[in-house]
């Protein structure tokens, strides 16, 4: 991290609000985005259907990066076949020359392509599940082996029956007072401001 | 925009007379055409029963799936997959099948006498008298009949017991939960040997082992089609009008979406294991069904069946907007009426004179008045069901959603 993002740093994380159920914990988090807050984010031990659209959080472009990756290996897979086993074609790559080797089998055409579906359908599908696993990886910032909301205390228990809101410190609208009075009208069981 | 449920039955019971109406003009054609042509009847009405019996096994196949698993999306369509099989009484789609398959027993001697009649030598033919003889196909159908009615109808009984006891102890799930289990495998066994029997002995020469699957899954897609289509349709009504959402028309979606890469994957394989070996014997089934005009509806099948539904399915919101959802629906049974086309109408044309289209306005008299039959007794039932049309007191569906207590009311209404 940069000395110029240091000195920017807000002094916390944010401020998480503790929740009883999922349900209580979706009207906060749908209060929360209603009153403006943007950098919002809940935790809990399961997924918890709507609440991407309660934190009125946008989805990602990572269905259309997998989509280019699937389109990719599937042209991959599709040259591959078609350059070596129905073309004589050279190409160079450095100091190699790799030739494609077009052979006859069984009288059958050089481009055979319903003997390259299943090759030309194993690389979509190959492309597509590295480009979405990859790049759920590193959206997600992941690996991420320190986080500031390790710091809490009560936040372990967001693994187990609680369930957490947090605004960020970085959220234009935040600050220390009034954020911590508008966590109360949500009636949580505990408010807690948590530290880097 | 909120009606009621005893609205929705009225609209169930005028949509029956319609359906009945159509299903009558139907038969009406194709009694005349059995005795003008009845060579050509026994051909298209085999077509138009292979449409509606994949569809009623498909449902079959939804709701011992849906048994296993639970889940929102088939709370919703239980009553829809009960009423397209058995829903107590005679008259159900499921009883129907049974007995619309008379026609085709009287017209076997023409339909099947590659294998029926004499087998002048034929060596193939010979082999397989252990399987393909007469006695043994009516007693394989019987068995068939007799096996889904007693599944279904069990599973009804079953399934309903909470609705009329109130009961929400699992106690009946573990029954549910194993009949299904150990009923599906047996159900996957039955359609694929009825399928084979009842289409693919058409052609006796050839065999494919997948060949039952294709048809099977054609039928649960546009099962599950026909099911969204119903869904739609209500969700102005209680008591679907408070209980639907889109995440039930995302499941629903996703689940057309699934089979319709499912069917290519399976239709694909028999292409692809055929097309490498290239043995006389198994080639000729696809040499028919490439001849010709016949070649482009293959073709056409690929693009249709396949690569436009997943380009349009694939995304969000198509799934997700009811309208759009059904209008997919629809287009699902349209297409899976020219895959079942595809599928059988060539069977009847000989390797090298298939240039022309084997289509006859007695398909479209087979397709209407068996369906118009089916789509009779499947709404009716609907509309005179005793139970309501959420299974609000199955314990599964509170657990996967329950239905609020003041609505409770309006779901039994």
């Amino acid at each position: 991290m940069s000395h110029e993002q240091e000195t920017h740093r807000p002094e916390s994380y944010g401020m998480i609000a503790e929740f009883d159920s999922p349900e209580t914990l979706m009207a906060a988090a749908e209060k929360t985005r209603d009153a403006g807050y943007s950098r919002i984010d809940a935790y809990s031990s399961f997924p918890i259907e709507g609440m991407v659209e309660a934190l009125g959080q946008k989805r990602t472009g990572l269905p259309k990066l997998i989509l280019l990756f699937g389109f990719i290996g599937m042209c991959t897979g599709l040259f591959l076949q078609g350059w070596t086993a129905a073309s004589n074609l050279g190409i160079t790559i450095g100091p190699y020359m790799f030739y494609g080797y077009s052979m006859n089998i069984g009288g059958r055409p050089m481009l055979s392509f319903p003997n390259f579906i299943p090759v030309t359908f194993e690389l979509t599908i190959l492309f597509s599940a590295l480009a979405a696993f990859f790049g759920t990886f590193i959206l997600s910032k992941l690996p991420m082996p320190y986080h500031p909301l390790f710091n809490s205390e009560r936040f372990s228990l967001a693994s187990q029956d609680k369930f957490f809101l947090c605004i960020e410190a970085r959220d234009p609208q935040y600050e220390k007072g009034k954020t911590e009075e508008f966590l109360e009208g949500l009636n949580p069981d505990s408010i807690e401001e948590i530290g880097h | 925009m909120n009606r009621s449920s005893t609205e929705l039955r009225a609209k169930y019971a005028a949509m029956s007379r319609t359906a009945m109406i159509a299903g009558l003009i139907g038969v009406i054609g194709l009694v005349v055409g059995w005795i003008v042509e009845a060579d050509k009847f026994y051909q298209s009405y085999i077509f138009g029963y292979a449409y509606w019996i994949t569809i009623t096994l498909g449902m079959i196949g939804w709701m011992l799936l849906h048994n296993m698993t639970a889940g929102k999306w088939g709370f919703t369509i239980r009553r829809f997959l009960q009423a397209g099989t058995f829903n107590g009484g005679f008259l159900t789609p499921l009883l129907l099948m049974a007995v619309l398959i008379i026609p085709i027993i009287i017209g076997s001697g023409e339909l099947y006498d590659k294998w029926m009649g004499a087998h002048d030598g034929d060596h193939v033919l010979e082999n397989k008298t252990f399987y393909l003889n007469e006695p043994f196909w009516y007693a394989r159908m019987v068995f068939y009949f007799l096996f889904w009615i007693f599944l279904t109808m069990t599973l009804k009984r079953l399934l309903n017991r909470e609705e009329r006891t109130l009961d929400t102890s699992f106690s009946n799930m573990r029954t549910i939960q194993r009949l299904s289990g150990g009923g599906l495998v047996l159900f996957l066994l039955t359609v694929n040997f009825s399928m084979t029997d009842w289409m693919m002995s058409l052609e006796p020469h050839w065999f494919s082992t997948i060949y039952g699957v294709i048809l099977l899954i054609g039928g649960v897609i546009s099962a599950i089609a026909l099911c969204i289509v119903m869904t739609v349709s209500s969700s102005k009504y209680a008591p679907f009008s408070k209980y639907l959402d889109t995440k039930t028309y995302h499941d629903l979606g996703n689940l057309m979406f699934a089979l319709t890469v499912f069917w290519a994957y399976v239709s694909f394989s028999q292409y692809i294991i055929i097309w490498s070996a290239n043995l006389a014997e198994e080639a000729g089934w696809y040499l028919k069904r490439t001849e010709g005009i016949n070649e482009y509806i293959g073709y056409g099948l690929l693009v249709f069946h396949f690569i436009f539904p997943f380009l349009v399915l694939i995304q969000r919101k198509w799934k997700r907007d009811p309208n759009r959802l059904k209008r997919m629906a629809i287009y699902i049974l349209a297409v899976h009426f020219i895959d079942i086309f595809w599928q059988i109408k060539p069977a009847f044309q000989r390797v090298g004179e298939a240039s022309g289209l084997n289509i006859h306005w007695l398909d479209f008299a087979a397709v209407l008045g068996i369906g118009g039959l089916w789509l009779w007794l499947f709404l009716g039932g609907l509309a005179n069901m005793k139970e309501p049309l959420l299974p609000a007191h199955d314990p599964r569906m509170k657990g996967a959603k329950p239905i609020a207590d003041e609505d409770l009311a309006t779901v039994n209404a």
